[in-house]
């Protein structure tokens, strides 16, 4: 049965649309991440608009942090200050990309601009953790290796506005989080992601926060985000697609919780290490597209 | 009911025809309006009509759909990868466009009857937006990429030989609507040609429109684009709460 989306303008069959959300959902609930990556760039080769995408994707990230954030709340894994800190950031960051976004629209670039991401993200993020991943299966072959120091004191502790966050035991400028959620922000209006395959790393790697608490946080801050961005876009652009969100939601709710229990099988690393081959297999695709000469060299839009 | 109806106007005009012998053209559509419902997966209409003419004479038929603005880019490489540099936005190209004739299309009109007729992509009275590309580039390479481009998304096409005559009396025709055509009127124009020459050309009009559920969510994310907004949000929290809670173990 095929269903017309009456914001994207298309009709996708439905077992594609939910069996794209089980798809993605089962990868997010296997590796713990939020599948913007991977949902956004399949969606777009399926035919849905870029701005459409993006937009809709924002939606459906929403519900998935929420379901993700009440786990890690109960376990008390949350870091309010924190998330209240980075979601300020967030915020700012999100609303400068939403604008951004409709500028790139307007002069043709948008697509450009969204795979190029997409590419230097995906390859940066993609080939830390593979790197990290293997290093980490080596050193577990290797009794009575020594951890390194938690983490290091450099420039970025020297500025102002110092702020403490016990929680995250830190007691850092709250520029830092700010600067950093507003970056991701603006990356994730642009990408279509929560931002989470960028946020957990830096804020575990340049912040210095306890992994424990890192996920919860940053699922906490893709909240108010994504939501941000769900409705600036709604106003600005009206590319929501609540019915194709709707439909991925139902998919990624149920595969979610089966990639979660399979999930419990696996071995860190090993995880780790499979997620850091998949984001790196989209990067090469997307980075692929950009470099092979296209059939027709041009393109055609219709505006409205 | 409306066969029935075509039959009546086809008896009354053989009976009128044979008191004056101008010439007569008739046509109608299977459908004259088309809703995009929530299954819609793109359609066909039947268009079918009778005239009064001879063996050789040829019929052509014209949709078009909504006009507006429509954006055409070119790719360059810089750097190792593609980018669009140059544009074209024509301000008011159809977003549909199919041409259905009984023969091929050099045989029924001469380029010069075309373009007085503004038949085919070349001869529409297409307005681009400013552009420092020379006239020549924009409505030769450009135009022609237009039609390309379109074409291959099953817009814009020329069919030949779609066109059933028979005994140049009866004819019809199937009308593809693709599942991505834009909800607007289409425009349909029936010529009736003999030897090169327009005798007879009739027009009507195709609405085709969203409805059910869909319409309704299309209106209120442009009526109502906050509200929308929130509501979106508010959806996507209490469904993952309710999945979070429902998948508690």
């Amino acid at each position: 049965m095929y269903i017309y989306l009456p914001i994207a303008e298309v009709s996708l069959h439905i077992a594609v649309v939910i069996g794209l959300g089980g798809g993605v959902g089962f990868l997010s609930g296997l590796f713990g991440v939020g599948g913007g990556f991977l949902m956004t760039p399949l969606l777009i080769f399926l035919g849905v608009p870029s701005a459409v995408a993006v937009a809709t994707e924002a939606n459906q990230i929403v519900a998935s942090s929420v379901s993700g954030v009440l786990a890690h709340w109960r376990r008390g894994n949350v870091d309010f200050k924190m998330g209240g800190v980075l979601l300020a950031g967030g915020v700012f960051g999100s609303t400068l990309g939403v604008f951004l976004f409709a500028l790139l629209q307007k002069i043709g670039q948008i697509d450009l601009v969204i795979k190029l991401s997409y590419v230097v993200f995906l390859g940066i993020i993609g080939g830390l953790m593979l790197m990290e991943s293997i290093r980490a299966i080596l050193r577990a072959r290797q009794p009575g290796a020594k951890r390194g120091k938690l983490h290091q004191h450099n420039f970025l502790h020297g500025l102002p506005f110092k702020m403490r966050f016990r929680k995250s035991k830190l007691y850092i400028s709250a520029l830092l989080p700010f600067t950093l959620a507003a970056f991701v922000g603006i990356l994730s209006a642009i990408m279509g992601v929560g931002g989470g395959f960028i946020l957990v790393p830096a804020m575990i790697y340049v912040l210095g926060m306890p992994t424990s608490v890192v996920v919860g946080t940053s699922l906490f801050q893709i909240i108010f985000v994504t939501a941000n961005v769900t409705i600036l876009q709604s106003v600005q652009t009206q590319t929501v697609d609540f019915l194709l969100a709707g439909l991925l939601l139902l998919g990624a709710v149920v595969g979610a919780q089966f990639g979660t229990r399979v999930g419990a099988l696996l071995r860190g690393e090993q995880l780790r290490g499979l997620l850091a081959l998949m984001v790196l297999a989209v990067c090469l695709k997307l980075a692929f597209d950009l470099v092979i000469t296209p059939s027709d060299l041009y393109s055609v839009e219709i505006m409205k | 009911m409306r066969l029935m109806r075509f039959i009546l106007t086809v008896a009354a005009m053989m009976s009128w025809q044979s008191v004056q012998a101008e010439n007569v053209l008739v046509a109608d559509v299977s459908r004259d309006n088309v809703a995009i419902t929530t299954d819609f997966h793109g359609t066909n209409l039947l268009l079918f009509g009778a005239v009064n003419g001879e063996e050789a004479d040829d019929i052509l038929v014209i949709v078009s759909g909504p006009e507006g603005e429509v954006a055409t880019r070119r790719k360059e490489r810089i750097g190792g990868i593609w980018i669009n540099t140059d544009a074209v936005i024509w301000k008011n190209a159809p977003s549909y466009y199919q041409i259905f004739t009984n023969a091929p299309l050099d045989d029924i009109a001469s380029d010069e009857t075309r373009r007085q007729l503004q038949i085919g992509y070349r001869h529409l009275p297409l307005r681009t937006k400013a552009t420092n590309l020379p006239d020549k580039e924009v409505n030769g390479p450009w135009r022609d990429a237009l039609a390309r481009t379109l074409s291959q998304a099953e817009l814009w096409d020329v069919k030949e030989n779609a066109v059933s005559l028979m005994a140049g009396a009866l004819f019809r025709v199937s009308v593809p609507l693709p599942k991505n055509i834009r909800p607007g009127d289409y425009q349909v124009r029936v010529l009736h040609m003999r030897e090169g020459r327009l005798l007879a050309e009739q027009g009507s009009t195709i609405s085709v429109a969203k409805s059910g559920i869909g319409a309704l969510i299309y209106r209120f994310a442009h009526d109502y684009s906050i509200f929308y907004g929130l509501f979106a949000v508010l959806f996507a929290v209490a469904s993952g709460w309710l999945a979070a809670v429902a998948f508690r173990r």
